[in-house]
This record gives structure tokens, sequence and C-alpha cells, in this order.
């Protein structure tokens, strides 16, 4: 078989000779593990459309015989909350999740732009000190009491609904402000002089000439947030009331479907498949932003 | 009206600067309602911070030492005589509350369990670290590889665990089962339910760290590679002497990172091992209770006894000590990135 040698265009042949790295090795390792992460993905699908009594084999069914779309009609009209929703659990957990991330993801993301921009290009006294004090006060690891924060909201009266998912986001994050002043301080300060010169006031240069011009910066945000939303479980498990469906996001959901469709695992997959679905066909259509914008944050964070 | 100062160029630069210097300074000092209007916008986040995340933290410390209470009449607390970390530490105490269990055990148990999955971030690192060189080697191809290979972080946890359950299940008809001709139950068993989690992870997370590692590798200078190839470096010792050290900074970030996170793991091993029925919590023999998922348990049995939410403080407090050398790390990094 042909040996290619595939190392750095810089190498010379002499030398790659002591290490082949042959295209083949390459292609092996690349192939396994598209078949690690695409075969788990594979027997979803086919469990998803293989009829329950196909299914009932000694072993996995790799391939059915008479394969049906019907789980994915049954996810939604079998739904036992149907009558009572109005909506399958499905829809109206993507609704939930859809107000429940983009509200605090775009709100939040212009409060942290206007504190960058304070940060960066408007003066006050004081201001990079209280920037290097608030940069390290986040960085306190509050994770570990994301559980336990339960008793702050509890107190509040913000238990079994989605304020606590919600209106903490609205504030921003250091974590984005550090972020965007990164990106802002690329903008030189005369365009905004420019503007202000125009007449715009504080708000009319960062909404007219700043935000334009971190537009991917924005983006890149938006997508961290938008996915970490999308995918959130804990936090709806927290919070939101089990009792009530109508309430549930769509994670909330779809963790749910083991009560909701018991005696059908064929519906469950279909309904795990669907619930990918949304990101994996955002992020093929802007495949380039969600990478740079990962890229972006790992050459910078 | 005056308009808020914008920082320009010039003023900064001392030769065409406007003002002379000291007036400048002066100025500076002063509080105007622009000045005023610019540190509440800078200050907002700090505000959400305040609120959403150092009061908790308040409540937690006040929760550590108190029995506390909350009903409609409002909110009561009680000395407790350290009952919160009674019963994780004192394997006796334990069985005298409602819970009658000895947790002394059960915590020590979670505690190794979380740093053991908290470790799958070196092998996650390792592959990520493969498969990025190999996509930076450009073969055909490699662009519609690097797209696949960054599906699963964007997949959600409840549909990855769901999947990994699919995979396991412990029943001739269950894949892997299938195919290994087996009849393992893998979510059942003590000794295979790490590695369930484990497993999982791994189809996770090496998503993150390949595009991360794509991005550093080609940030590494061309002609540092010319230079050793120049010194008759081997593709393996310009691998070792040129690349590892030029992506240094992101290996050590996201190994740091994401150890970090995986102590706080909480989702993947719910949802993979679900609390069987019974008393047993975290999965047979407890093998897949993080600590995070034994906070979660104290949470939500905190109507039968007050020393659960004690003893969810005082767990979430370790998780915070074990987690915060993480956090000092990655503000000097950052400290260092602002300054330079």
């Amino acid at each position: 078989m042909e040996e290619i040698k595939t190392v750095q265009p810089a190498a010379e042949a002499r030398k790659s000779k002591k290490i082949p790295l042959s295209r083949i090795v390459i292609y092996v390792v690349l192939g396994i593990w598209t078949l690690f992460l695409f075969l788990p993905v594979y027997t979803l699908f086919v469990s998803s459309i293989t009829p329950a009594e196909e299914a009932s084999g000694a072993t996995f069914t790799w391939f059915p015989s008479r394969p049906t779309l019907m789980p994915y009609v049954e996810l939604f009209t079998h739904d036992p909350y149907l009558s009572k929703l109005g909506l399958p659990t499905l829809a109206y957990g993507f609704i939930n999740t859809m107000w429940i991330t983009l509200l605090p993801v775009v709100v939040g993301l212009i409060v942290s732009g206007l504190s960058a921009y304070a940060y960066s290009k408007l003066d006050f006294p004081g201001r990079n000190a209280i920037f290097k004090v608030a940069f390290a006060v986040s960085m306190i690891p509050l994770g570990a009491f994301s559980v336990i924060s339960y008793l702050y909201y509890d107190l509040l009266g913000w238990t079994d609904s989605a304020l606590p998912l919600i209106i903490p986001g609205m504030f921003g994050s250091m974590n984005m402000v550090f972020f965007l002043k990164m990106y802002y301080e690329t903008v030189p300060n005369e365009i905004l002089e420019a503007a202000k010169i125009d007449g715009k006031g504080t708000f009319g240069v960062f909404f007219s000439m700043l935000l334009p011009l971190a537009v991917p910066a924005f983006i890149a945000q938006f997508i961290f947030g938008f996915v970490g939303g999308y995918n959130s479980y804990m936090g709806p498990l927290l919070y939101l009331p089990q009792d009530d469906a109508s309430t549930w996001t769509l994670q909330l959901a779809l963790s749910k479907m083991q009560e909701i469709f018991p005696n059908d695992v064929n519906i469950r997959c279909a309904s795990m498949l669907l619930g990918m679905l949304p990101l994996v066909v955002l992020y093929c259509f802007c495949q380039k932003l969600f990478i740079e914008g990962i890229s972006m944050g790992g050459v910078k964070g | 009206m005056e308009r808020t100062e914008i920082l320009s160029a010039a003023e900064d630069g001392a030769v065409s600067a406007p003002r002379p210097q000291q007036s400048r300074q002066l100025q500076k000092k002063k509080w105007t309602a622009h000045s005023l209007l610019a540190l509440f916008l800078a200050l907002l986040p700090m505000l959400g911070f305040l609120l959403f995340s150092t009061a908790p933290l308040v409540i937690s410390i006040v929760a550590l030492f108190c029995d506390v209470s909350i009903d409609w009449q409002g909110i009561s607390f009680s000395w407790n005589d350290f009952n919160g970390f009674r019963m994780i530490f004192d394997g006796s105490f334990g069985k005298g509350t409602q819970f009658a269990r000895d947790f002394s055990s059960v915590f020590w148990k979670s505690l190794g369990i979380t740093v053991w999955l908290g470790c799958t971030q070196f092998v996650t690192l390792l592959i990520a670290l493969v498969l990025s060189v190999l996509l930076a080697t450009k073969v055909k191809g490699s662009k519609v590889f690097q797209i696949l290979f960054f599906i699963p972080h964007i997949c959600s946890s409840v549909s990855v665990a769901f999947m990994w359950n699919w995979m396991f299940l412990g029943q001739p008809q269950g894949i892997l089962n299938t195919i290994f001709g087996t009849d393992i139950r893998w979510i059942n068993n003590p000794k295979t339910i790490p590695w369930t989690i484990i497993v999982a992870i791994i189809w996770q997370a090496p998503a993150y760290g390949t595009v991360m590692f794509k991005a550093a590798l080609a940030n590494v200078e061309q002609a540092q590679y010319e230079a050793a190839s120049l010194d008759g470096a081997g593709a393996w010792q310009r691998f070792w002497y040129v690349t590892i050290p030029g992506i240094m900074p992101t290996i050590f970030y996201l190994l740091i990172a994401g150890i970090g996170a995986g102590l706080l793991l909480y989702d993947m091993a719910a949802l993979i091992v679900p609390d069987p029925w019974g008393s047993t919590i975290g999965g047979e023999d407890h093998m897949a209770l993080t600590l995070m998922r034994l906070v979660f348990y104290f949470n939500d049995h905190r109507g039968s006894d007050p020393v659960a939410l004690s003893a969810a403080s005082a767990i979430s407090w370790i998780l915070f000590l074990l987690v915060a050398p993480v956090s000092v790390f990655l503000y000097s990094r950052r400290e260092k990135r602002m300054e330079g």
C-alpha cells in the first residue's frame, strides 16, 4: 500500500522517515472516533424506527425489516398531557426553553456589553481599580453552591417558578464583560469620538457604533449562552414544579419521557433525537460561527 | 447636558492632549452625572453577582451552623451544634437522625468517586490532543471530521445520558451486550457503574478540547517548526519540543477548568444511573454518587430533618474548597493577560 507522508509542510522527507505517520493510520484513528461518536446515535435512530414487536428479539435489531416513522407521530399524538396542556409536552417544553433561555441570554448580553463599554470606553473615577476588584470577586467559584442556593430562592419565594433561571442571568456576567472588553479594545477610540461629535449620546454611541462593530464577539457569547441554556438540566430540575408539565423546559420534559411513555422505548428514542435536532440543525447552518466562537474564547480565555 | 467623556487616543497621548495633564487629573476625580451613569452600567453585573451569588453564600454559611426553617411565617434559625458536619463526618450521628443511616462512609465514598470521575479529564484531553493533531495534518476530509467531532458538545446531557443508558441496557438485546455477546447488567453492577459514566463523558467532552487545541495549534509559529527542522529535529521531536510547549497554556487551562467542572458533576451521573427504588442513593453501592448528587439528595430531603440542609451546606463548602485552587489559577492567568 502506498505510504504518504502527512507531517507539517515544513517537514523534510529525510526526517519524517523516522516516524512515518501514514495517512492510513490517521484515517483509521479518525474513523474509529467517528464510529464511536455515531454508533450510539445510529442505535438511537434505529431503535426509534423499529416497531415494538420487532425490537423484542434476543439480540439488538441493527436493521429493522419494516421501519416505521410512527414513533415520531405517536410522540406527539399519544402524549398523555396532550389533552391537559393543549400541546404535546415536547412542544410546550420547546416554547418554555426558548423564553427561559433567550430572555436572560439576550438581556444579559446587552447588560454585559454596556458594562464592558463603561469599563473600556467611558471614564469614571477608580475605573481600573473597580474592574480589577469586580473581576477578582467574580472568579470565586460558586458552582459548588448552585444547589444550596435553593434555600435563598425559597426565602425569596421564587421556587416552583422559572424566576431563578431567568432573573440572575439578566444581570450579565463578569465573564462576558471580560470577553467583550477584550474585543472592544480592538475598536479605536477615534471612531467613537467621531460618533460623539455627530451628536450621539452615551447609549447612542454604544448602540450605533460599538455594538455593530463587536457583533462577532456578541454572537460568540450568545452561542455559548444559548447552547448552555437550551441544554441545562439541573436548574430546571431544581426550580420548576415537578408536577406541572406546562412549566417544564425541553430537557426536563425529555428527562421525564420514561414516565410519560413507560412502555414505548422507540418513542423515547425518537424524543431524544428530536430534542437534539434544533441545535444540530442550527450548528449545520452556522457551523463556522460555533467553531469560531469556541476557538475565539479559547485563544483569549 | 454634557456628554459622558469618551477616552480618546489623543487624550492618552501626552503630546496632543487638549488639556494640560493636571486639569485632566482633576477632572478624573470629579463625579458628574455621566460618570455616575458609567459607574452604574459598569457595576450592573456586580449587582447581579451580589444579589444572586453572594446572598445564597451568606445563607449557606448560616445553614452550616444553624437549623434553618422556612415556612409561611418566614425564616427562623437555631444553633445546631455543628450537626451538619457531624452528619457527614461522624458515623454514629446520622443513625440518630430521621435518615437513620451512617452518612460518613457514604460521604467518603462519594468524595472518592467524584475525584475519580473528575480525573476523566486527563483521558479526555489526551483524546482531544490526538484528534486535533491528526486534524491539523489536513488530510483530505479533515474539515468534515472536524465538523462531526464537535457535535457532541451541543448535545444535552439528558440526551447523551439516555443514549448511553440505551447502549448499556442490561439485557441480552442491549446494544453493548449484543456487540460483545455478554449479558452484563452495566447500570446495576457496582463494578461497571462508574465506567458507564466515564464512557459517556469521554463521548462528549473531547469535542470542546479538540476545537480549542485546533485553534492553539494554528497559533504555534511556523518559523519555530522550520527552525527545529533545520536543527535536525524529527517529527516526534518537533511535536515534543515545539508543539507541546506552544500549546501548553491551552493544555493547562483545559485541564484545570475541566477538573474544576468535573468535580461538580451532577447531570450525567444522575441521569445515567438514577437512584434505584428504596433507600440506596447514587446507584448500587453508591457507585455513581458524586458529591453534587449528595448535596441534591440532602436538599431534596430538607423537609424530613433540618440537619439535611446543614449537611448540604457543609458538602457545598467542601466542594468549594476543592474547586477554589482551580479558580485561583484561572484568575492569575487572566490577570497576566490583562496586564500583558
